[in-house]
């Protein structure tokens, strides 16, 4: 295995992981320029889609079925939880209860997986029942692997399109932008702030279920997803889409790169480091504009 | 309007949690007690958390072995008290745990399945004056028994696993460099000690030792730089599912090299994240016990008749197989049994003495036991030696023709 196989296998590698940041710090976008809020129970989308998924397969479900049904009761849930208790935060709540009641949320949600679905580890089977495709004489990549690469492709650039060509997208960019401006033009915020969360639920997930083949899933890695995404999204510059996909996919190889050829033990500690270093010399984040504070915001 | 019907799904969720956690039994099961003063025996375990899926098979074996002896009409009339305190695998919540049942009033602990909690807890136990039995890996006790006189591990000695991976490695692949990745947490970094004197031991050099996240999903590049070394033989090591899934990256980036898993079949769910290659692959083996595999084992097998009626019995309430890490408390609870039974046949009133007493002659007759079998083995404790495993109880395995099957010709005797 000479080094140009070990730099391939470690680029997958970090895109695999990456990716998964990536998307987790995508749906912190989108949440956060709608309501700028922090929304902590993002990851727990992706582990619920992840569990139902597998909690139906292993019931008889056949596995499209499960992952269709899957994606409809994450949404669900996240209606039911946007309509009893973040509805009305958004309206009435400080900025900080709003997002206390997110690390609220997650831990109802982290307890109730756990009451419904029992404490062991799920998994599901690769979509695509193929053999891992080989690149190099020694590196080789799961077709599973290629299924969160296009996942993370598709909620970029879904998100982008719906952002620049539809009306909604346009609605919520003027909720984020001239918020005033936009409540004049008939456009109601708190609309816009749950279609926010039923795009997040929705690709938060659709990320579970394709990633679980290759990561298995238990009901406490929301905590974990989460933590990352929040690196990806706030390092890569929350005030910009492409900022968080950026950052995710740094952070993955950024971890497997000083893995591979510094130190597991470290890995990633090392990435988490220089990310932090980033954030000092850009506080902005990397790809992030300065936030504009005006009066029309407000 | 709309708020009625926010209040009635808030009603409802909250029904749902309450009747959930009823119907799953949550809190504190205790056996039902008659007339005699009872023991109390508390169990510091991850019934959640990443180890949950070692804690909760500990705590479902402590629970049919307490019902044995109470139905049996307890220790000399004495009915034994179960409290099991969930430690979420994590070294803080461990300590509350402890110090949660010491406050209840137990008489001795066991636990945890996880070397940090246990590392923890020893100095606590000490001071506190109760006999704490750690179900931990990777040798707790081998560098400092008398300053933890409280401490008692009655489990594998970590040299025996180790030794199990390499006469593997040696008789059925002449193994001529091995490697070793292992979970980057404490048991991990114990454990890679331990192993590296094994193979000075064995004549086998380890030419890779790589460290990989117990919660982590993706190893390729810590493949990749294992893979360099060119190893005859590969061990991997872990209680957690990352374990399974590593092995499984090993097999999709095309490489056939010999692998041991370390107490693989701990769990089931660690060998359901291997794919298919943990039943299929005859190149991956295990470093096993007597529990994982009993069924295969001759009848007259000491450690065997010491598994088998628990086992039936573990088998009929949850449908799976006991496995070693289900397993790993019986010889605790063993050790407890006779300590007791031999105090109260000395002093019939033992259990209606003072707490601190009972603890203290609970310890004292543990360290002066009798060598004694349980399911893993033969245990031998003395004031010098707290580390109780002498010989026994470990096994090769690999699936075969998809039923698992024994290998003694390679089985580790110490």
């Amino acid at each position: 295995m000479g080094l140009e196989d070990r730099i391939i296998q470690i680029i997958i590698a970090g895109l695999t992981t990456g990716s998964i940041y990536a998307i987790v710090g995508l749906l912190v976008y989108v949440v956060y320029n709608v309501t700028t809020v922090f929304d902590l129970t993002l990851g727990q989308y992706v582990m619920l889609g992840a569990m139902t998924s597998a909690a139906l397969f292993s019931r008889g479900v056949p596995l499209f079925g499960a992952i269709i049904l899957a994606v409809v009761v994450v949404i669900f849930v996240s209606a039911v939880l946007w309509f009893i208790f973040m509805r009305r935060a958004m309206q009435k709540a400080p900025h900080l209860t709003q997002i206390l009641l997110t690390v609220g949320i997650m831990i109802i949600i982290t307890g109730a997986t756990q009451l419904i679905f029992g404490i062991g580890v799920r998994m599901l089977p690769p979509f695509i029942k193929t053999e891992p495709v080989q690149i190099t004489s020694y590196s080789f990549i799961s077709p599973q692997a290629l299924l969160v690469y296009a996942t993370l492709l598709t909620a970029t650039v879904g998100i982008s399109l719906m952002y620049n060509y539809s009306m909604l997208g346009k609605a919520l960019r003027a909720i984020r932008d001239y918020p005033l401006a936009a409540r004049l033009n008939g456009i109601r915020p708190l609309n816009m702030m749950h279609l926010s969360y039923v795009i997040a639920a929705f690709t938060g997930a659709v990320t579970g279920v394709v990633m679980i083949p290759l990561t298995s899933v238990s009901f406490d890695v929301g905590y974990r997803i989460i933590v990352y995404g929040l690196v990806a999204g706030i390092v890569g510059g929350i005030t910009r889409m492409r900022g968080p996909v950026v950052a995710g996919l740094s952070l993955g190889l950024l971890e497997q790169f000083a893995g591979g050829f510094i130190s597991t033990d470290y890995m990633e500690a090392i990435a988490l480091s220089v990310f932090l270093a980033l954030l000092l010399i850009r506080p902005t984040g990397l790809l992030g504009a300065k936030e504009v504070r005006s009066e029309a915001k407000k | 309007m709309e708020r009625r019907i926010q209040v009635l799904i808030l009603v409802m969720l909250i029904s749902f949690t309450i009747g959930s956690s009823i119907l799953i039994g949550v809190g504190s099961p205790k056996a039902e007690t008659k007339g005699a003063t009872p023991l109390k025996i508390g169990y510091v375990l991850p019934i959640t958390g990443a180890g949950a899926h070692m804690g909760i098979r500990g705590d479902r074996v402590t629970r049919i072995w307490v019902e044995e002896i109470n139905k049996k009409g307890g220790l000399n009339g004495h009915p034994v008290i179960y409290t099991p305190a969930d430690d979420e695998f994590d070294v803080t919540r461990g300590v509350m745990a402890f110090r949660k049942l010491e406050t209840e009033g137990v008489h001795a602990v066991l636990g945890s399945y996880s070397v940090g909690i246990c590392q923890a807890i020893q100095p606590i136990a000490a001071n506190l004056g109760i006999p704490h039995f750690a179900t931990s890996g990777a040798g707790l006790y081998d560098e400092r028994p008398p300053q933890y006189k409280w401490g008692f591990r009655l489990n594998i000695a970590s040299e025996g696993f180790g030794g199990q991976t390499l006469e593997i490695a040696k008789l059925k692949y002449n193994a001529k460099s091995i490697a070793h990745i292992y979970a980057g947490d404490a048991f991990g970094k114990r454990w890679i000690k331990i192993y590296r004197d094994g193979c000075k031991k064995y004549g086998i050099p380890l030419v890779a030792e790589e460290s990989y996240d117990p919660l982590g999903s993706e190893f390729s590049a810590i493949i990749g730089k294992v893979r360099v070394k060119n190893p005859d033989f590969v061990e991997v090591s872990g209680s957690t599912v990352a374990g399974g899934l590593l092995i499984k990256q090993i097999r999709e980036m095309g490489w056939k090299v010999p692998i041991s898993i370390f107490v693989s079949l701990a769990s089931p769910d660690i060998l359901k994240a291997t794919g298919d290659y943990y039943y299929k692959d005859p190149g991956v083996w295990q470093a096993a016990s007597v529990p994982d595999i009993w069924r295969t084992c001759p009848k007259n097998m000491q450690e065997r008749m010491e598994v088998e009626v628990i086992a039936e019995k573990y088998f009929k309430a949850y449908g799976e197989e006991i496995s070693f890490m289900a397993a790993l408390p019986l010889p605790s609870l063993k050790a407890i049994e006779l300590a007791v039974k031999k105090a109260i046949e000395t002093d019939p009133k033992f259990l209606d003495r003072d707490t601190k007493l009972i603890r203290s002659v609970i310890r004292s007759n543990v360290e002066n036991m009798h060598p004694f079998w349980s399911v893993i083995g033969q245990f031998q404790i003395s004031p010098d030696n707290h580390n109780g495993w002498t010989k026994g109880g470990l096994i090769a395995a690999q699936f075969q023709g998809g039923k698992l099957a024994a290998f003694p010709e390679y089985a580790y005797s110490k």
